[in-house]
């Protein structure tokens, strides 16, 4: 109780520091507080921890085509081999099909798993196998999408904090004045709202920035070029875009240079393989590595803690790569991200 | 004689069948904690929503067709009734219209077959295609949700060890059996598949039996959308993709011919068993997607062309 209290107090100290301006600062403390049992983010990740017996630990992804599911793969895998468990990774046969992670979980249970490493492709639709999980008495970390209800506990990143601290490197780099264009994700889906909150949070609080326009590119990088291509022609040279994610920032950049305009900060989210070369040749300005690999691999690390000794989580959602972790990908940092960190390399 | 009879019992079992032992018998070997009651209860279960749906494969087969929107219908019906019932409209009332409209959704497909005479594949492909953008217009892209009571039951509440749904198949295949073997109905759907033109000759209507024959599979696999529903307890409109192909598979796999509308549903039966043993055990065992589809793939080719030897065999 008190720690919720707790909890609750720093968000109000957080809300009211926002509007005085100085968010990001009160930001870090307040994550900073929880001690992960891993050091490091994406593949430079490590542990101290080991497993006290050789213990099953499942991964459950969404498909076995998209870089991302890969990345959660490979960082339970090697979380296993750092921590000494068995990894067990599945994804279902048919791309995000939660009838099949249903199936999948239903049969790991009866096979005798120790815990689940889960990106439930639905909230609501991974209900009756958590349920089942839950009779059994497996843990399960829920990664990005949480399930309908609260499982052992979530991790992945907090998709509003990444839209704030990604609007914050923006409006730093424009000395707080200039106009936005925002490419939003599908419209409906939730992890792409809570961006797009995360962002207007920030963009809010300086007088000086105008967003002129706030569109769906759908995160693909076609649409990005389609929808910045009719936004610049209306509203002609503008000083950001904000994209909320990698692949329609990409495709921003592309309309940018094809009409000649210079000096726009184009920023994304993700990190992916594309962008961090783009931040090399200068094309984007800064993306926020989402880190599949050490989120699983974070993931893992609290499995392993409860299943030796019963330890429980600080919190039920402790987000992962945070602020604290230092996230943000630049043309400063850009080099040594994808020589040590990049979660989308394969080893 | 006796022996004769017993001989002749022995050859109504379909090959599949002993497929189907030999591969418990190995995943049981490979993984003691395969042989299980519960574990064999999680392969029905898992079986249940495909087993229904091709029960309404089958009878289309029958009549040398394939219904490729079998699927989309099964996604159609989680979403449209969760969608009505997020209206305010009755759970049972959304199931009954839910229903309904894929009912209405075969009867089209029949019409566009056998009035337009348009080949089964060409139309249903393009049934299929307008029924999941339907799916992706009620739900704007992605899941919807609202919750009841009646889920659990169907999936939870158990009578005689095994879960309603799975009664709900049971009731399924009786009821499909009945149609197909004691029916006009069912002499109708065999007899369009084996020889329309002595149909017509004996004054029947094989237009009209073609519509039925898809308007019933509209139905069961409307059944099998309420099914899927309480099993994801969600409107999704992508869950069902792929289930019509291997609705398809497990009609093949159980004996029924594209050819000569011979076969039957009790064949369908140990189909899908085959291809939901194959992947309750790769699953059992930890063996990743990308090798599944390669692995079951292969056994279902395997078991086909076993299937065409024994026949052949027989003839001779």
């Amino acid at each position: 109780m008190k720690k919720k209290m707790a909890c609750f107090m720093a968000v109000m100290l957080l809300g009211a520091a926002s509007f005085t301006g100085a968010s990001a600062e009160a930001d870090t403390s307040a994550a900073a507080e929880i001690t992960l049992p891993t050091t490091g983010i994406g593949t430079s990740i490590t542990t101290d921890l080991e497993a006290n017996e050789e213990y099953k630990i499942a991964c459950i992804v969404k498909n076995s085509t998209n870089p991302y599911m890969m990345g959660c793969i490979n960082g339970v895998k090697k979380a296993g081999e750092d921590m000494g468990f068995e990894a067990i990774t599945m994804a279902p046969s048919t791309n995000d099909s939660v009838e099949e992670q249903i199936k999948i979980m239903e049969d790991l249970i009866e096979s005798g798993v120790d815990g689940f490493v889960l990106v439930p492709v639905d909230s609501n639709g991974i209900m009756p196998g958590v349920r089942k999980a839950k009779e059994a008495g497996i843990p399960i970390v829920c990664i990005g999408t949480p399930a309908a209800e609260e499982t052992f506990m979530r991790t992945g990143v907090d998709y509003t904090e990444t839209g704030r601290v990604i609007a914050e490197k923006v409006a730093e780099e424009l000395g707080g004045k200039g106009t936005v264009i925002i490419l939003e994700g599908p419209p409906g889906a939730q992890n792409a709202i809570e961006r797009l909150n995360g962002i207007n949070e920030v963009l809010d609080i300086y007088p000086d920035i105008e967003v002129v326009a706030s569109q769906t590119a759908n995160f693909k990088r076609t649409e990005g070029i389609n929808v910045t291509e009719n936004l610049i022609q209306k509203y002609g040279d503008v000083s950001a875009i904000i994209a909320c994610n990698d692949e329609s920032a990409l495709g921003a950049y592309q309309a940018v240079k094809a009409a000649g305009m210079e000096d726009v900060v184009i920023v994304g989210f993700d990190g992916n393989q594309d962008a961090s070369a783009a931040i090399q040749n200068g094309e984007l300005f800064a993306s926020y590595n989402t880190d599949p690999y050490g989120s699983c691999y974070v993931a893992s690390a609290y499995l392993v803690q409860y299943l030796n000794d019963g330890t429980e989580p600080e919190e039920n959602f402790i987000p992962f790569p945070s602020e604290r972790d230092d996230p943000v990908i630049t043309s400063e940092s850009v080099d040594n991200y994808i020589e040590n960190i990049a979660w989308w390399k394969t080893e | 004689m006796q022996k004769a009879i017993r001989k002749e019992r022995l050859k109504q079992i379909p090959p599949v069948a002993y497929l189907l032992i030999l591969l418990i018998l190995v995943f049981s070997i490979i993984e003691p904690s395969y042989f299980s009651f519960s574990n064999f209860r999680n392969v029905l279960i898992q079986a249940t929503p495909l087993m229904i749906l091709a029960f309404g494969q089958t009878c289309v087969v029958l009549t040398q067709g394939t219904d490729l929107s079998l699927g989309a219908q099964v996604s159609f019906t989680t979403v449209f009734i969760v969608w009505l019932a997020q209206r305010g409209v009755p759970m049972g009332l959304a199931m009954l219209a839910g229903v309904l409209a894929v009912v209405l959704v075969g009867a089209v497909n029949g019409i566009v077959v056998a009035k337009g005479n348009v080949p089964p594949f060409i139309a249903t492909y393009g049934m299929q295609n307008i029924v999941n953008s339907i799916s992706l217009m009620l739900t704007a892209g992605s899941s919807i949700y609202i919750f009841s009571p009646g889920y659990l039951v169907v999936t939870e509440v158990k009578i005689l060890g095994f879960p309603v749904m799975v009664w709900i198949a049971a009731a399924m295949f009786v009821l499909v059996w009945v149609v197909l073997n004691k029916t006009k109905f069912g002499t109708n759907i065999h007899a369009l598949g084996g020889n329309r033109e002595a149909m017509v000759l004996a004054g029947l209507h094989p237009a009209k039996c073609q519509i039925q024959t898809f308007a019933f599979a509209g139905f069961i696999a409307g059944i099998a959308g309420i099914v899927t529903l309480c099993r994801v307890e969600s409107g999704q409109p992508t869950v069902a993709a792929g289930w019509e192909f291997q609705a398809v598979a497990a009609t093949l796999l159980g004996g029924t011919s594209l050819r000569e509308g011979k076969g039957n549903v009790t064949g369908t039966i140990f189909g899908v068993l085959l291809i939901q043993v194959i992947k309750n055990g790769l699953n059992v065992c930890g063996v990743g997607a990308i090798y599944q589809n390669a692995i079951i793939g292969t056994i279902v080719l395997a078991a086909i062309v076993l299937d065409a030897a024994v026949r052949l065999r027989e003839k001779e």
